[in-house]
């Protein structure tokens, strides 16, 4: 106790020069916003650098690991050539599914809202024509939407302008991924969401379906990026889509039949068991 | 003793007053960048009186900054700057000693310690105010150039009305 006291009276100045600074530092980027907004930058970009350095380095120690992994491909790639070469006359596909995984039903809209939030088409084709619930909807410029119940000769689409509706969209080159939904009430422009902000996109960039979800099938287009911005302590994007589609003037659909999706989905909830 | 107390706290608050009320809304502008601030409060902390413990120096220039603060309505820039003078203070105080050595209960004014003294000791902490506090506002090194124009120009201005304050009032304050 003692030394420390004295260490005070030896040092108390400069102490208390350090403590007055850090004191006006704190007030100053609190109270200040081109400061505040300083300060946040600076940082983002040291501890970004950071993670970068991080990242490097684990994506270095996983070099083996994903050498091995395209050895193996390689090999499986080499396989099916030589096995073609060799007997490409004896050489079928025993599984016809494999020949075409997506099939699609034609069905004309009966009834639609566009301008409610919650929008809601019908289709004139239903369980009669293999139409059944959870199937992408499409139409020749770009999607439409899900169905959600399917009678005998009807069925109910949420259309993309739905508040409830969430699409896995894509920029096409890129894997980034993220929600289209429907915020603003403009039936031209939906907005992707959860897309990070270091995905290197710009205006104009296509916005394609991701495939994840086994509704649709993988790069279809929906639109083009119009607009993006990053809001303030996110690390998402929000970008703004003008969609090829127009609702309003549609009038035939396609359903989309994915022969593997009951696999697919059987496949991943297999992980709760 | 007590009159020295009595008269640097009428000086703090005069000057805390002028250069909030007065010098704050002066500034000239000369051609894109070179803006022309005119600080005069420093003042307060060089004519503390050269016997003052140095934490009740530092304590004072802080609450000082913070009340010039008040007035430019940016916590904590002014501050900082004062605080880092009253610290520099003491060592162009040992660094600028004279043969006769200072009388430590006066305060180091013009009339005191003559003209080229109080020039020097005065053009040396108003600069490394002035350099702080343009450094501090910019808050990056990015505006270098702005920094230094600003604090060439300003320190000019501001070191003239100094000197003008000195020569004028005689007497210690």
């Amino acid at each position: 106790m003692k030394n420390i006291l004295l260490i005070f009276i030896k040092y108390g100045t400069h102490l208390l020069f350090i403590a007055f600074q850090i004191i006006c530092f704190v007030l100053i980027v609190n109270n200040n916003k081109v400061h505040g907004d300083i300060y946040d930058n600076t940082k983002s970009i040291f501890f970004e650098n950071f993670n970068n350095k991080i990242d490097q380095l684990s994506d270095y120690l996983k070099l083996d690991e994903q050498n091995d992994s395209l050895v193996r491909e390689n090999a499986k790639l080499l396989d099916i050539i030589i096995n073609q070469n060799n007997t490409s006359r004896t050489y079928t596909t025993t599984d016809s599914s494999l020949l075409q995984q997506y099939s699609f039903i034609p069905a004309e809209i009966c009834n639609k809202t566009i301008h409610l939030r919650n929008n809601y088409f019908t289709l004139c084709a239903g369980s009669t024509n293999g139409v059944k619930p959870m199937m992408g909807v499409i139409s020749a410029e770009g999607i439409v939407g899900i169905t959600t119940r399917v009678s005998d000769h009807y069925s109910k689409v949420i259309p993309m302008l739905h508040s409830q509706s969430r699409i896995s969209a894509s920029i096409r080159g890129l894997a980034f991924f993220g929600n289209l939904v429907w915020k603003n009430n403009d039936p031209k422009i939906m907005t992707l969401e959860a897309v990070p902000k270091h995905a290197p996109i710009s205006i104009g960039d296509l916005v394609v379906t991701s495939g994840y979800s086994s509704i649709f099938p993988k790069d279809l287009p929906i639109g083009t990026i119009s607009n993006f911005e990053i809001t303030k302590g996110s690390s998402n994007y929000v970008i703004d889509v003008k969609l090829f589609n127009d609702l309003n003037n549609l009038s035939y659909t396609y359903l989309v039949n994915n022969k593997l999706k009951e696999e697919k989905l059987n496949l991943e909830n297999n992980i709760d068991e | 003793m007590n009159s020295l107390v009595t008269k640097s706290v009428i000086r703090a608050v005069l000057l805390i007053l002028l250069q909030g009320l007065v010098f704050r809304r002066i500034a000239f502008q000369m051609g894109d960048f070179a803006f022309i601030h005119l600080f005069i409060y420093p003042i307060i902390i060089l004519l503390l009186p050269i016997r003052t413990p140095k934490i009740l120096q530092i304590t004072i220039a802080f609450l000082v900054g913070l009340s010039i603060d008040a007035f430019y309505s940016s916590y904590g820039i002014h501050a900082s700057a004062m605080v880092f003078t009253a610290y520099i203070r003491n060592f162009i105080i040992k660094l600028l000693e004279p043969h006769s050595g200072y009388n430590v209960d006066e305060s180091p004014t013009l009339n005191k310690l003559g003209f080229s003294w109080f020039l020097s000791f005065a053009s040396i902490l108003f600069f490394v105010h002035l350099f702080f506090y343009f450094s501090v506002e910019a808050f990056s090194f990015v505006f270098f150039f702005e920094i230094v124009m600003n604090t060439i120009f300003s320190f000019i201005a501001s070191i003239l009305i100094v000197v003008l304050y000195q020569l004028i009032f005689r007497s210690d304050y």
